[in-house]
Order: C-alpha cells, then sequence, then structure tokens
C-alpha cells in the first residue's frame, strides 16, 4: 500500500521554482530518506506534503486522501517533527503533547493514556509535569517527536530531527524512529548527518534544485557509481592543488578537498592513478598518504549534485 | 469548531500561566479605570479656594461674604486688592471674588450691576462661583425689589431669610455632569486598555509563527481560520472579563453611578471588545514581528484615543479634529455611551451600534483577507 503518492508536483515561488515535477511513491512501511542540500526542495515538498501550503501543479494523496481535497482526512494520518523545535515553554511536557493530541480529536482517558504513551516511548514520563525551558536540547527535541506522535500517525515526517544534540540523544532517537517503524509507521525522514541516513533509511531520494535526480535503496544509489573510483590523496600544501588541473586528467569526474585531503572521483574503466600522481610530484606537492575507498553515501551526493550536502 | 475552542483554551493558559499575564491583561487596565476615575471624582470634589476683596466693607457685603463661606464647596480668603494679581497666578487661589465699592447702595437701590470674578482657570473653575452668586445676588435683588428701597423692609425680611423663618424647600441636585465626566473618562481610558490587549492577544499569532507552533497547530487538521477563529474567542472572553471586571470596580468598588444600566454598557462595550479583536488581528496581519506589531499599535491606538475623545471631552476638539473622529470606532463606542447616559434607550443608539459593528466587520474582513494572501509557511521545516 502506498503511504504517500506524488505526481507532477510543481511549486513555484513567484519565478523561483522550487519544486519541479516530482514523482514520488513510499511504500507503507518504509523509512524513507530525503537528501538534498539547502534550497533544493525538500522543505517545500514536505510543507505541501503536511498541507501547509498549496502546489501549482499535480497532486499529493496520503494513504489514499487527496491533500487538497480530502485536507483533513490526509492531515490526520500526519505527525510531524519540524526541524525548529515546535513546542510551548510555558506547558509542561505533559501539557504540550495533551494539547497537539487534542487537536486530532483524542478527548477524555484515551487522550491521557495516548499522552503518556507518547511521553514514555521518548523517554519523558518521569519529566511530564516539568517545563521545557528546564530541558536539555535533547529532551527538547525527543519532546518534540512525542508531540508528533501521540495521535499515532500512520505516516511521521521527521526533518533533521537530531540536529544540534548530544551523540546519546540522539542514538535514543534514532533507535525511536526505528521502533516507530518496526510498530507500522511509515517514516519520510529528511538529514544532514549522512550516516543517520544510512543506517535507517530503506529508500532514499536525492533532491536537488526542485527534483529528484536519484531514488533508491543505498545499494542501488552506490551502484549509479559505481564506475566511481575514489582516490584519497593526503599532502602537505593543499593551497597549491589546482581542482581544475586534476579534472583535466582523463577520467576525473570530480575533485573534493578537506582540510589537507585531496579525494579524486575517477571512471572506474580508465587507470589514471599514475597521472595524478604525477600531477602531484610535478607541481612540488608532495604527498603524506595515498588510499583508495569504496562510493559511500556521501560520495553519491557529491557525485550527483556536485555539492556537499551540507552546502 | 472544536478545534478553535481547544485552541482558545490554549491560548488563556499560556497566556495566563505567566504573572505577567494576569498584570498585563487583568490588573493593569481595572487598576487604570480605577486610578483615572479616582483621579477624576478627586478633581470633581475638590474645594473652590475664592480669594474676596471687600472693598464696600458695610453689613451686606460681610453678608454676601458670610454666605459665600458657608458653601462647602468654597474657602474664602480675605485679600487686599493689590494682591490679588499675584494670588490668582502663583495658584494659592482659584479665583477671586472683589465686592465693588457701593455695593449695599446698589442693593437697595435695585441698582447692582456686576460683581467681578477674576481667574486664571477659565470657566470650569468660576462657573460654580458665578452660579452661586447669580443665585444669592437674585435672592438679595428680590428682598430689595419687595422692600422698595426702605432699608427698614429690607432687613426685616432679609434677616428672615437668613434665620430660614421664610419657608424654604432646599432640595440639593446631584451634579450628574461631574459624575458622567467621571464614567466617559475612565470607559475612555478603558476603551484604550481594550484595544492595547486585544492587540497583545492577536500578536501571539505572530508568537506562535516565531516559535513554529503556529505550523504544528496547522499541520494538524486545523485550517488556519480555525486557528484565527481560536485566538479570536480566547481574545473575546479576556476582553469579557476585562469588561466585567471593570463595570464591577466602577459601580461597586468605587460607587460610581455610571447613569446607565449594566447590560447597556456591557453591550456597547462588547460591540467595541470586537472592533479591538478585529483591529488586533489586522495589525498582525501586517506585521511579520510582535515588535512591529507593538509599534504599529502605538502608532494607531494613542492617537486614535486622542481624537476620539478617550482622554477629554471631544468638544475640547477643533472642528477638523471632531470630524475626523467619525472615523474613530472609539468616538462612535463613547458617544453611545454618552447618548445612553442621556436617557436614550438602546434602540435609540442602534445606529451607533451598526457603525461600531461594521467596523469590526471591516477589520476582520480585511485581516482575513491580508492572512490568506500573505500565507507562508515555506520557513516551517
Amino acid at each position: 500500500m502506498k503511504v504517500v503518492k506524488i505526481e507532477g508536483l510543481t511549486k513555484r515561488f513567484g519565478d523561483l521554482v522550487a519544486v519541479d515535477n516530482v514523482k514520488l511513491e513510499i511504500e507503507s512501511g518504509e523509512i524513507y530518506g530525503l537528501l538534498g542540500p539547502n534550497g533544493a526542495g525538500k522543505s517545500t515538498m514536505i510543507n505541501i506534503m503536511c498541507g501547509l501550503i498549496p502546489m501549482n501543479k499535480g497532486s499529493v494523496s496520503i494513504l489514499g486522501y487527496s491533500i487538497e481535497k480530502q485536507n483533513k482526512d490526509a492531515k490526520k494520518n500526519i505527525g510531524i517533527v519540524p526541524q525548529d523545535i515546535a513546542i510551548y515553554e510555558d506547558l509542561t511536557a505533559y501539557e504540550n503533547v495533551k494539547f497537539f493530541a487534542s487537536l486530532y480529536g483524542l478527548r477524555g482517558s484515551l487522550l491521557r493514556e495516548r499522552v503518556y504513551e507518547a511521553l514514555e516511548f521518548v523517554g519523558l514520563k518521569e519529566n511530564a509535569k516539568s517545563f521545557p525551558s528546564k530541558f536539555s536540547g535533547g529532551m527538547k527535541r525527543r519532546l518534540n517527536i512525542a508531540c508528533a506522535i501521540a495521535h499515532r500517525p500512520k505516516l511521521i515526517i521527521m526533518d533533521e530531527p537530531t540536529v544540534g544534540i548530544d551523540p546519546q540523544s540522539r542514538n535514543h532517537i534514532l533507535q525511536s524512529v526505528k521502533k516507530l517503524n518496526s510498530m507500522g509507521c511509515t517514516v519520510v525522514y529528511t538529514s544532514h548527518y549522512m550516516e543517520e541516513v544510512e543506517e535507517i533509511c530503506s529508500r532514499i531520494s536525492i533532491i536537488d534544485h526542485g527534483k529528484i535526480i536519484a531514488e533508491g535503496t543505498k545499494e542501488e544509489l552506490k551502484s549509479i557509481i559505481t564506475d566511481t573510483n575514489t582516490v584519497l590523496i593526503t599532502v602537505n600544501s593543499i593551497s597549491t592543488v589546482k581542482e581544475e588541473e586534476l579534472k583535466k586528467i582523463k577520467g576525473v569526474k570530480s575533485v573534493e578537498f578537506d582540510e589537507d585531503l585531496v579525494k579524486v572521483n575517477s571512471i572506474k574503466e580508465i587507470n589514471n592513478l599514475d597521472k595524478i600522481i604525477l600531477y602531484f610530484t610535478e607541481n612540488g606537492i608532495s604527498i603524506r598518504n595515498i588510499e583508495s575507498t569504496t562510493p559511500d553515501l556521501e560520495t553519491v551526493f557529491l557525485t550527483l549534485t556536485g555539492r556537499k550536502l551540507r552546502d | 469548531m472544536k478545534n478553535a475552542l481547544v485552541i482558545a483554551l490554549n491560548i488563556l493558559k499560556v497566556t495566563f500561566r505567566k504573572k505577567s499575564g494576569i498584570l498585563i491583561y487583568i490588573l493593569v487596565p481595572v487598576a487604570c479605570v480605577l486610578v483615572s476615575a479616582a483621579m477624576y471624582s478627586n478633581v470633581a470634589s475638590k474645594p473652590l479656594y475664592i480669594g474676596v476683596v471687600d472693598k464696600d466693607n458695610t453689613e451686606l457685603s460681610r453678608e454676601l461674604i458670610t454666605s459665600v463661606e458657608k458653601n462647602k464647596k468654597f474657602i474664602v480668603k480675605i485679600i487686599d486688592e493689590d494682591e490679588v494679581n499675584n494670588m490668582v497666578t502663583s495658584n494659592r487661589i482659584d479665583c477671586s471674588l472683589i465686592i465693588p465699592k457701593g455695593y449695599e447702595h446698589d442693593v437697595l437701590n435695585k441698582e447692582l450691576k456686576e460683581i467681578q470674578i477674576k481667574s486664571i482657570k477659565g470657566e470650569d473653575i468660576t462657573l460654580w462661583i458665578q452660579n452661586y452668586l447669580n443665585l444669592y445676588i437674585r435672592n438679595i435683588m428680590d428682598i430689595s425689589n419687595a422692600s422698595n428701597g426702605d432699608r427698614e423692609v429690607f432687613n426685616k425680611i432679609y434677616s428672615g431669610y437668613k434665620s430660614d423663618n421664610l419657608k424654604l424647600e432646599v432640595k440639593e441636585l446631584e451634579d450628574f455632569s461631574v459624575g458622567k465626566g467621571i464614567v466617559s473618562q475612565s470607559i475612555g481610558f478603558f476603551v484604550m486598555f481594550i484595544m492595547i490587549g486585544a492587540t497583545t492577544t492577536a500578536s501571539l499569532i505572530v508568537s506562535e509563527k516565531r516559535n513554529r507552533t503556529y505550523y504544528r497547530i496547522c499541520s494538524a487538521p486545523v485550517s488556519d481560520k480555525i486557528y484565527l477563529l481560536g485566538n479570536v474567542f480566547a481574545n473575546f472572553i479576556i476582553v469579557f472579563i476585562q469588561i466585567i471586571l471593570v463595570i464591577i470596580v466602577i459601580t461597586r468598588v468605587l460607587k460610581i453611578n455610571t447613569f446607565l444600566p449594566f447590560h447597556q454598557l456591557m453591550v456597547i462595550l462588547v460591540c467595541f471588545g470586537l472592533v479591538s479583536i478585529g483591529f488586533g488581528l489586522l495589525l498582525v496581519s501586517f506585521s511579520d514581528s510582535t515588535s512591529q506589531v507593538n509599534n504599529l499599535g502605538n502608532l494607531i491606538i494613542t492617537p486614535s484615543c486622542m481624537l476620539s475623545g478617550c482622554f477629554w471631552p471631544i468638544s475640547f476638539m477643533p472642528e477638523i479634529m471632531r470630524k475626523f473622529a467619525n472615523f474613530l470606532p472609539q468616538k462612535w463606542t463613547l458617544e453611545a455611551i454618552e447618548k445612553l447616559q442621556m436617557g436614550y434607550k438602546i434602540e435609540d443608539i442602534r445606529y451607533h451600534i451598526i457603525v461600531i459593528l461594521s467596523f469590526a466587520l471591516t477589520f476582520f474582513m480585511i485581516a482575513a483577507f491580508n492572512f490568506n494572501r500573505r500565507r507562508d509557511t515555506k520557513n516551517f521545516v
């Protein structure tokens, strides 16, 4: 069963095409990763999926309900964990979850039960009567999640839920996502932490300039660039390395710099390692270390978009 | 609709959870009305200091001074003529009363033309003493007429008048103008606080957008219209509580006669409350931050309250300003209350109520249109 079905989705802000004719289908039970640099169109897509902004063209349905025509039915099935923590500092943890859950029609003892269930799920039951102003960043993030799940949505959209928190809280959240998924929730997950996406997502879309430029499982995405060899060269003086010169070498697709490390991605079929080393030696750049790697999602992303995820 | 109530209750909970909320929305408006009413009633009951120059120094002139002294509203000081200007300008007396030379002679011969009163505070101050003297002189002149120039007869009638042998039925009339003034000015101040309070409550929308809770609410099965309705409900409840409390303070605590029934005052103020809520939403619909809402509010609320007679009677204003005030809902509200105080029935001021509600409707419609136009949630996630 398709939990999310997007067809021909287009959204414009004036002359800017934020989402360009996107087609996307998410099956029930998936943890679906949305990857894209800032301004790629992820947020706009999520806003449209949640019925927060209208689209210019196309259709979006959640569990078969059109977000435009059956807005309330569609929204009832969604729980959203926004990137910015959306809670009331002047209400206790319990009151926060209770208020947001009551907007989904929960009342009385069922509401109370679900609120405590959600707080327990994120490990905040003991802090139910505390105010978020006394919470750590991680606890606030967990409360942010509790507010999104108390009404037991079938689809949970999480946007960067682990930004700016300690590793322990991050781990707790990732475990929670997996647990929610095992309980039958479909999750749409966006993150800047590639390793998180690699760890929990069953399928991933890479979005750039409002378009989905690649989609599939981790393995499928990596296979897109299995024709790529990556050589990592550690040098003494990185400022003297010219990206354009390296790109002139036959087979080099992209070059990336990270402190004193130069990453050179080349077409697998072309053996150009000797020429790359020659470039460094001819230009008097001393090599401290050299190694070859298999591609990860970061490489896939860089190869496809020409940008780092955090650009 | 249920969600609108849930949202309204949540806004009330968030607002009154903080002590500052109770202070801003309840205590400050009530306290200010209390202070303004106390201030005006104090001004109204303050005695008048009168410096008297007796240039005649006769039995009748002394009788006049004694008569003025007997009135509790006046405190008499006998002064010299050359002290008059100095004492009036230095505020040691509110006005001076100069009994001219030959006063007694003129009274007895029915020739008295005028008694001079000097003040720099205008008719507001001199009116009391002027009225009192007019009454006294009229009585004295009537006695003079009756005695037909015969001093003996005059003395006889006058001593009878003085000793109350003449059957005079004294009925003290309540000074309605003072009481109504106190109510009008207190309501004027309150009207300003209703506007400030409603704008502050409406600005919670901006705060909710800033802390993202607005978007979380709108991602639930709640439309932005229902959210706005929730804000209006909460705002209305706050305004209603303010109105009830202020009317109770005015009528029960300060025991001021409002000169109109409780329910009529309620109806007018509730109508104005709707205008204020609409006005608050209007400001919010044009603003991106709470400081912008507050700045716009300050820029509009105080000057418009001044123009529409919230702080002083509108009759003090120049003609052109009074005409401009017709475009302000506060003017129609205060005028409606004034008419009800004058004994008009609620049906007689239906035109005023229609105008006030039209302001509310216009504000709501522009705000709704603008909210829709500026619907921008791209920063939510």
